[in-house]
């Protein structure tokens, strides 16, 4: 018996393969770095002259948020390709007649994003050791929220996972991301710009609910709420469930 | 080793095949033969389960492809007509990932590796990238990849479309080598493509399995079947012989020849070549040589002999007449 992970490993082996002998990886890790370095350099400096004892816990908290925004932009390209180039270019034709699940497919291709966001936040790891140095924000919500982009940059991924596989085309799946991303960063703000007259309680509430950045401050705040949980591998697991039957509905074309 | 029953596709309102049966032995080499959008890709990529069908039923190596399509999928290697390749890869990492999610074995995927690699001759390629690799190359990993996983039957859509002819017939050659320890089916859409690589054509037209002929070494037709039943194939020996006057005298001193099994007047037989001229198409007993004893019967009778030519009906004919016959 071969072992039950074997071909998701391969899958997801090829992934990151393919993301380091191309360039996607470069393009998306450098430009992520040096973004978050210069919000670094700017919010190090504002902090600084800051005389609140809570600076540079502060400081961490929106970095977090900061990276989740940078994290939106970036995460459209990883996962653009995914299925999208595979159909265009023909290759999915040996992922589909191999003796391989659509599942499997799926799982592959997604954990090797998340191995390739969990890169990139991890070469993040510099700057709040800096601000460590300087400073002193408590570690743990900074590892909690760490834990929290983790989780949200899954989400992102899992979206842009399921929009490529209904398109053949990269760059409609790029952008569409990008656009289903942004949506969702923007909708926690939707009810404060509308006011209550609008937006009643319980629908209000659904709506911030559902912004994925929303559910970071409690994460960037060390707090990991169960609902917050539930919301992210929900999120996650109804995507790439969603992926699985959008990939495997090509056969029936 | 596969087998086809009442496969049907269609896509909406359009139908791509239908009812196309047919059934292939182990070790035969089968091409699948007909024109543009006759339904030759589809019908490959229902057997290869890169697509379902909308009814009908397939096996490969006994394992239906819709209710065990895993097992199915071990013993079937797909060339699609674009090879299915990531041109960021070097020829060997490629080759490693198709082998491991075909489920070849850790420990045996070297020797696959190796064994693909010198069967397809891409001993120089394995180092370099897909991308940077020339047609022919890049179709002979593609090949490679189909083959990786030791499968008992491969299937190659149009395997020398697009390369030059030195390729081709290097790609011809492999395939006849695999043809030699496998079932192999491929489709082409050039009758000389069949002719060299198969023993056996499955003429496909408007969705459906129009002809199955059988062919001999020498790339002749031995036996036909066709969808409205099977015409008889004629005799060794049969002539066509066309004289003035062609009336009913002359081809009653035909029907004397000695050795003259049948006289039947014949005329626009695309198969036979026989074109406006009527003529008579003249079947020999077996074995017997009626060639000089129709040219004398007609000289005899006090006619003029027009033609008079072997009754072989060409490959070339018979596949244009099975072909067009369906679309008029």
């Amino acid at each position: 018996m071969r072992r039950l992970t074997a071909p998701p490993l391969a899958v997801c082996k090829r992934e990151i393969y393919s993301y380091f002998v191309s360039p996607v990886a470069y393009f998306t890790i450098v430009p992520y770095l040096l973004l978050c370095g210069f919000f670094f350099y700017i919010a190090f400096n504002i902090a600084s002259r800051s005389r609140s004892e809570t600076a540079a816990s502060d400081l961490m908290i929106n970095a977090i948020q900061t990276m989740s925004v940078l994290l939106t932009l970036a995460s459209p390209l990883l996962t653009m390709r995914s299925f999208a180039e595979e159909r265009r270019a023909g290759s999915m034709e040996l992922l589909a007649t191999s003796p391989i699940r659509e599942r499997d497919i799926v799982l592959g291709k997604f954990f090797a994003s998340w191995f390739l966001v969990g890169a990139m936040l991890l070469a993040t790891a510099p700057y709040p050791l800096f601000v460590q140095r300087y400073g002193n924000p408590d570690a743990l919500p900074i590892l909690v929220g760490y834990f929290g982009l983790a989780l949200l940059g899954g989400c992102l991924l899992s979206l842009g996972l399921l929009i490529s596989s209904l398109s053949s085309n990269q760059i409609v799946a790029g952008v569409t991301t990008l656009g289903a991303g942004l949506f969702l960063w923007m909708i926690q703000s939707l009810p404060a710009a509308s006011g209550t007259a609008t937006l009643y309680g319980t629908v209000r509430e659904i709506v911030v609910y559902m912004s994925l950045q929303q559910h970071l401050t409690g994460f960037s705040q060390g707090v990991v709420a169960l609902k917050s949980m539930v919301y992210y591998l929900s999120f996650i697991s109804v995507c790439l469930y969603l992926t699985t039957i959008s990939s495997a509905s090509f056969r029936w074309k | 080793m596969i087998e086809a029953e009442g496969l049907t596709k269609r896509y909406g309102s359009y139908l791509g095949i239908e009812q196309v049966s047919f059934k292939i032995d182990a070790g035969e080499a089968v091409g699948l033969l007909g024109p543009n959008g006759a339904g030759k890709t589809t019908t490959l990529r229902i057997l290869t389960c890169a697509m379902s069908a909308t009814s009908g039923r397939a096996s490969v190596a006994g394992y239906d492809l819709f209710k065990e399509s895993m097992q199915a999928r071990r013993h079937i290697g797909y060339l699609p007509e674009t090879p299915p390749l990531y041109p960021e890869m070097t020829v060997e990492a490629y080759l490693r990932f198709a082998a491991s999610i075909k489920g070849v074995a850790r420990r045996r995927i070297a020797g696959r590796i190796n064994d693909a690699v010198e069967l397809c001759g891409l001993e120089e390629m394995r180092k370099r990238v897909v991308g940077h690799l020339s047609k022919g190359y890049r179709q002979r990993v593609g090949i490679a990849q189909a083959l990786i996983h030791e499968p008992k039957a491969v299937v190659l859509d149009e395997p020398t479309s697009g390369l030059d002819p030195a390729q081709i017939v290097e790609i011809r050659g492999l395939i006849q080598r695999l043809g030699q320890e496998r079932t192999v089916l491929l489709t082409t859409h050039i009758l000389a493509e069949a002719q060299a690589s198969c023993g056996r054509l499955l003429v496909i037209n408007r969705g459906r399995i129009a002809g199955d002929i059988r062919l001999n070494a020498a790339g002749e037709a031995v036996s036909i079947q066709t969808e409205n039943g099977a015409p008889p194939l004629l005799s060794e020996g049969s002539v066509v012989v066309a004289a003035r006057p062609f009336d009913e005298a002359m081809e009653a001193r035909l029907r004397q020849i000695p050795g003259a099994a049948s006289v039947r007047r014949t005329s626009k037989d695309s198969a036979l070549d026989i074109q406006e001229e009527p003529a008579w198409l003249i079947e020999a007993e077996q074995g017997a040589d009626i060639r000089g004893a129709c040219a004398a019967a007609v000289v005899e009778a006090g006619g003029e002999l027009l033609k008079l030519a072997p009754a072989r009906p060409s490959l070339e004919r018979l596949f244009l007449n099975l072909t067009q016959q369906e679309a008029a």
